[in-house]
């Protein structure tokens, strides 16, 4: 193989390395599973939107 | 210097997170000030450059006496000052504001940014100075010669810097969805952007090496920047979050998997394996995967509320810049198939598609930053409502005529290209009144980009009237200054 296809599979495989290590990353911070907490980090205090209450859980059987 | 412990409150206490916005927004206000009047200097620059080389496409002769103002040196200048000096510099003052905002820190060392900001205009002097000279690493997007390079290296390490430890001191728990942008892109860039400049290849090698970097440099820094300011803007205009925050993450992760590969598509039928083409081919052709995700959110976010449009201009720029984000990312897949690539690949075609991409979905959605972002920096409201509509249908205007007539005299000219019983110069002649069109195109944005520029210096001198609320308010603003929608019942 050539030095522009070693340098072009060596940088893609560096970022491949960094790509899963931040998935994995991302994944276990819960930032997949608590996604009802990020999407309101837009807002701010100049902002007039309140978020919601959490729903209450349902009476238990 | 003392590092305050992370608190990992996403939702503060007003008063909390009142000083936390004023803290952050007092780091950011001098860098993002600086990189956004150098964006603005350089777009103007910019353009101007470009309509001089669409309008030797009608007057060949002219300025043709000496060397730096020949086609070559003009459009190269044109494409490096809007490229690396308005959309870079104008997306850093856009990430540097809002990323302290995000995750409700103060920035790290703003200096770091003035300094960066100052380091990036001297590249761009020196850069355009010698490609004008003639002295070039004669390749398109890499024009500009290596030890110049090492500048911008050395500046973009130093935003990067700011904004990555910033990052590191953050007081949310989450990052939000341009936060992951950012960081990718402050990443992503410097590794292309190296690599590329490394003085080993040669050849088709350099030839590979060059679109790789090419096309990342507009999907892995300026889509995911752009990106990031789209999911900012949106839901802040509108009062209203993300439609589903799980499926921003699913386009995230689909550009960052799927993006890197795309850059040989511009070499097909060249010298290269064919496995190297077909990746490059599967992998534009899966870039739908991204696109849709964000193309359906950003849709289910503005559904019911489209009439927003007529009243915040930051929205109208950033929403038609979506649009167009789409539309270009999909005539690009179908762009990469090779039945459709061999009628239009050395034609006006490609031309008309990337300024589609650059022009119509990252500027836009920066002149939507741009309105949002100044007032707040400069605590004055923008002194005119007209001027801001002329920008906006003189820009969109201007896109739509660019664009449209390239792509309809790009695929006559593959078509006549490909025709062996015509001679060469019939495909030449073919696109002559589509040339005009493009000079029409360029002219209305050139004129936008003056309305601009010009309303951008009134704003940040604080001229024109007192107002309370924005300009461009017919009956209610959208805006953070005036009444806002109510916020939703929870989905």
């Amino acid at each position: 193989m050539n030095t522009a296809g070693l340098a072009i599979l060596g940088v893609c495989a560096v970022g491949g390395v960094i790509a899963c290590v931040a998935f994995i990353w991302a994944m276990r911070s819960g930032e997949f599973t608590r996604s009802d907490d990020a999407r309101w980090l837009v807002f701010d205090d100049e902002d007039e939107v309140k978020r919601p209450e959490a729903p209450r859980p349902g009476p238990k059987a | 210097m003392t590092t305050a412990p992370p608190v990992f409150e996403d939702t503060p206490a007003p008063e909390v997170a009142l000083a936390e916005r004023v803290t952050a927004d007092r780091s950011t206000r001098g860098p993002v000030l600086l990189f956004f009047h150098s964006a603005v200097v350089w777009l103007v620059i910019g353009s101007l450059f470009g309509l001089i080389a669409s309008l030797k496409f009608q007057f060949p002769d002219w300025l043709t006496g000496q060397a730096m103002w020949t086609f070559g040196r003009v459009r190269s200048v044109h494409l490096n000052a809007v490229a690396y000096g308005w959309t870079s510099m104008a997306l850093i003052g856009m990430a540097i504001w809002m990323v302290p905002r995000l995750v409700r820190a103060p920035l790290f060392m703003p200096g770091l940014a003035v300094a960066a900001a100052w380091g990036w205009n001297l590249f761009m002097i020196l850069g355009l100075g010698a490609i004008l000279a003639g002295w070039t690493d004669g390749m398109e997007w890499l024009e500009i010669p290596l030890p110049i390079d090492a500048i911008v290296a050395v500046s973009g390490g130093l935003m990067a810097l700011s904004v990555l430890v910033t990052v590191a001191r953050r007081r949310t728990r989450h990052f939000y969805v341009s936060v992951w942008y950012i960081l990718a892109a402050m990443v992503w860039f410097p590794i292309i952007f190296v690599t590329a400049n490394l003085p080993v290849f040669a050849g088709v090698e350099q030839a590979a090496v060059n679109w790789w970097y090419g096309h990342n440099a507009l999907g892995l820094w300026i889509t995911p920047m752009s990106l990031a300011g789209a999911y900012y803007l949106i839901p802040k205009v509108l009062g209203r979050p993300v439609h589903s925050y799980n499926l921003s993450l699913v386009g995230f992760w689909a550009l960052a998997f799927f993006y890197s590969l795309n850059g040989h598509h511009h070499l097909i039928g060249g010298p290269l394996p064919t496995w190297v083409i077909t990746t490059s081919i599967t992998a534009s052709v899966m870039m739908v995967i991204p696109v849709a995700a964000t193309a359906v959110n950003f849709h289910s976010t503005m559904i019911g509320r489209f009439d927003a449009l007529r009243y915040s201009p930051t929205l109208r720029f950033v929403v038609m810049g979506c649009m167009i984000y789409t539309a270009a990312s999909l005539q690009g897949s179908v762009e990469a198939l090779r039945s459709f690539n061999r009628v239009v690949h050395f034609t006006q075609y490609t031309v008309g598609h990337a300024h589609f991409g650059l022009y119509g979905f990252a500027s836009f959605i920066l002149f939507g930053a741009y309105y949002f972002i100044v007032p707040r920096l400069v605590d004055w409201e923008w002194p005119s409502g007209r001027l801001i509509r002329v920008h906006f249908w003189l820009a969109l205007g201007g896109i739509a005529v660019y664009v449209g007539a390239l792509c309809i005299g790009g695929w006559f000219q593959g078509q006549a290209m490909l025709d062996a019983s015509r001679p060469f110069m019939d495909s030449v002649n073919i696109t002559k009144p589509y040339l005009i069109g493009r000079t029409v195109g360029g002219a209305m944005m050139v004129l936008a980009h003056l309305v601009f520029a010009y309303h951008y210096w009134l704003m940040v001198n604080r001229r024109g009237p007192v107002r309370s609320e924005p300009a461009w308010s017919d009956r209610r603003s959208y805006t953070m200054r005036g009444p806002l929608p109510p916020a939703e019942p929870p989905r």
